[in-house]
């Protein structure tokens, strides 16, 4: 995605007598790519369990988490959910030290619908399942203000960064019983995902007199294919293990702008529209579990190595791609969670942690991504169940979108899935 | 990108189809002798037939899902139907007309589903919506709930009184005609 950043225009030359490294800065800025490291976890379960579940999975959301263990699943399953997110953020000037928090924005999205059809069988099992999750979050916002004083000349600015949209998977797949104790599958994905972004910001210098407006909006579509493929393997009662490779995938992305500028009262209007391609890499899981009676115990590991993010058929797409890898880095995001079940009660309750780094060079990350979970769950009658749970997660970015600028973003995300078993 | 979803598509479908039989199975295969007959798929006539190429039937619960389950499943079994009760077990309106049943007459237990089954009794949770009743296992004459612990593919046969063992030896007659 391409922005543009009015503060660099205007005060960028300013900055560089005063430091060299900002010019060194401005060469090596970053690119931001939503579709890469935005992963929003999928089900209020494994929500709540922390995003355990490659191994632990026992619900439609197999087909996102890890397609073998729609074998477990022994009765066709309706299930959907619902999620709301509320972010905020608060920015901070290096060098005026001017600090900002601007409003939260919310968001209350879709979240997965989807059907699994368990195949009738003698022995063994044969699932199939299909269904839409959204799986990427673009919902974020960034705010700030400034004033400072450079070389005698009073700079003002104010600015909004605003985005929202995300990336829902399309798919189809199967699980199936090779064994007594292992479980293949597999999931076709269709992605399909809509981007909204708005660049709203406005400088003023007092010496030499300029007042100026940007106001950009970009809407991008974005669709692919690409697949995932996975296994479960329960050696004994007590021990789960799981694991999944999921194929890279070429994304189409039709691109609008719509940039206007006021400059001293003169405004102009741009507006066009033109289609590139990323390419995201392979992405691989692991994961385990331990059931324990009552309480079940899982873990998960994803790796993905974002520097192999790729621009295609996009003009100055050489400096795009060195731009990538100089932004971007591997990421390995840890998932950690428990569910303890009071069948009594018909309810089960959970907690979990995540962390999911930034898939950014380590000197643009203050604080990594990570997330405290915890939700409850419930069997209603024998056919349905209700499943709530909240995340609450924080990270900071520096010198991101701008040399000194600090973001330090909030987040909480409450989910409710309820599936049906006919 | 049409083109890479059709191959994909279809070798999905070829690994899927190639992976059945692995060891899932979707149906008993025809057995020789059984074409025409009519067969009551029950305890007694599993005894009596089924052993001839089921002989590992207790470790491996043929028409029963095979898996893990933690303890409390057995004890409560509304958690054993949500995630366990397989829903081609259940019986719905159209295995009336499937097994030409009278109507007004309630097909035995150990008749449904017999296809899939082939008389193995589900051995924890009894049909849908009737939660009450005593558990059942293979070789039990009554009902019998199964402690904690013991595990679908693990269930230990019930032993059988030395006067009922007898009664209940193979006909050599049918016996041989399977074996062929």
């Amino acid at each position: 995605m391409i922005r543009r950043f009015g503060m660099w225009m205007a005060v960028v030359p300013m900055l560089a007598l005063l430091s060299p490294s900002v010019v060194r800065a401005q060469d090596e800025s970053a690119v931001y790519e939503p579709t890469a490291g935005n992963f929003f976890v999928v089900g209020a379960r494994t929500l709540a369990m922390g995003g355990a579940a490659i191994a632990a999975v026992n619900d439609a959301t197999a087909l996102i988490y890890n397609p073998a263990g729609l074998a477990r699943i022994t009765r066709i399953e309706l299930a959907g959910s619902m999620t709301h997110q509320r972010t905020g953020n608060t920015t901070q000037w290096q060098f005026s030290g001017d600090s900002f928090s601007g409003p939260h924005q919310n968001n209350t999205r879709f979240g997965s619908a989807n059907l699994v059809l368990p195949v009738p069988t003698y022995r063994g099992s044969l699932v199939l399942g299909m269904g839409v999750n959204r799986v990427d979050s673009f919902d974020r916002t960034l705010q700030f203000s400034q004033s400072m004083s450079v070389l005698q000349t009073n700079f003002s600015e104010t600015a909004i960064e605003s985005e929202s949209g995300g990336i829902y998977l399309w798919s189809f797949g199967a699980g199936m019983d090779v064994s007594p104790n292992v479980s293949v599958g597999g999931a076709l994905n269709l992605w399909n995902g809509k981007d909204d972004y708005t660049w709203f910001d406005e400088w003023a210098t007092v010496v030499p007199a300029s007042d100026t407006v940007i106001d950009d909006r970009i809407v991008d579509r974005y669709s692919g294919l690409n697949a995932k493929l996975g296994v479960r393997i329960q050696p004994t009662r007590a021990v789960v293990f799981g694991a999944t490779i999921e194929s890279p995938v070429t994304l189409t992305i039709k691109e609008d702008w719509n940039a206007r500028t006021i400059e001293d009262g003169v405004e102009t209007v741009e507006d066009f529209n033109f289609e590139y391609k990323v390419s995201l890499p392979f992405s691989m899981g692991a994961g385990v579990a331990f059931d324990l009676n009552r309480l079940t115990l899982a873990g998960d590991l994803n790796y993905t190595d974002w520097t192999q993010t790729e621009y295609k058929k996009l003009d100055d797409v050489g400096a795009f791609n060195r731009q990538v890898k100089r932004t971007y880095r591997d990421a390995l995001r840890l998932h950690v969670g428990a569910e303890y079940l009071i069948p009594q009660l018909g309810t089960s309750l959970r907690a979990g942690f995540y962390r999911d780094p930034l898939p950014f060079r380590s000197d643009l990350i203050g604080k990594n991504r990570s997330f405290v979970t915890a939700g409850v769950g419930f069997l209603i009658d024998q056919v349905m169940t209700l499943d709530v749970a909240w995340a609450h997660g924080s990270w900071e970015l520096r010198n991101f979108i701008s040399e000194g600028l600090t973001e330090k973003y909030t987040t909480d995300r409450l989910f409710v899935s309820v599936a049906y078993h006919l | 990108m049409k083109k890479r979803l059709v191959v994909l598509g279809i070798l999905l479908t070829i690994m899927s189809v190639c992976a059945i039989g692995c060891y899932t199975v979707l149906t008993h295969p025809m057995v020789q002798g059984e074409e025409t007959e009519a067969v009551e798929h029950t305890g007694e006539y599993y005894r009596e037939h089924c052993t001839d190429c089921h002989g590992d039937y207790h470790n491996y619960p043929y028409g029963f899902y095979y898996g893990y389950y933690p303890d409390y499943y057995w004890s409560s079994p509304r958690w054993g139907h949500y995630y366990a009760y397989p829903w081609w077990w259940d019986r719905y309106w159209w295995d009336q007309g499937e097994h030409n049943y009278d109507e007004t007459v309630q097909p035995p237990e150990s008749a449904e589903k017999a296809d899939r089954r082939r008389g193995m009794v589900p051995p924890y949770v009894p049909p849908a919506g009737n939660t009450n009743t005593p558990f059942v296992l293979p070789n039990t004459a009554t009902g019998q709930q199964p402690s904690e612990g013991q595990q679908p593919g693990k269930i230990q046969p019930t032993p059988i009184p030395k006067q009922d063992q007898e009664k209940e030896q193979p006909k050599d007659k049918k016996a041989e005609r399977r074996r062929k």
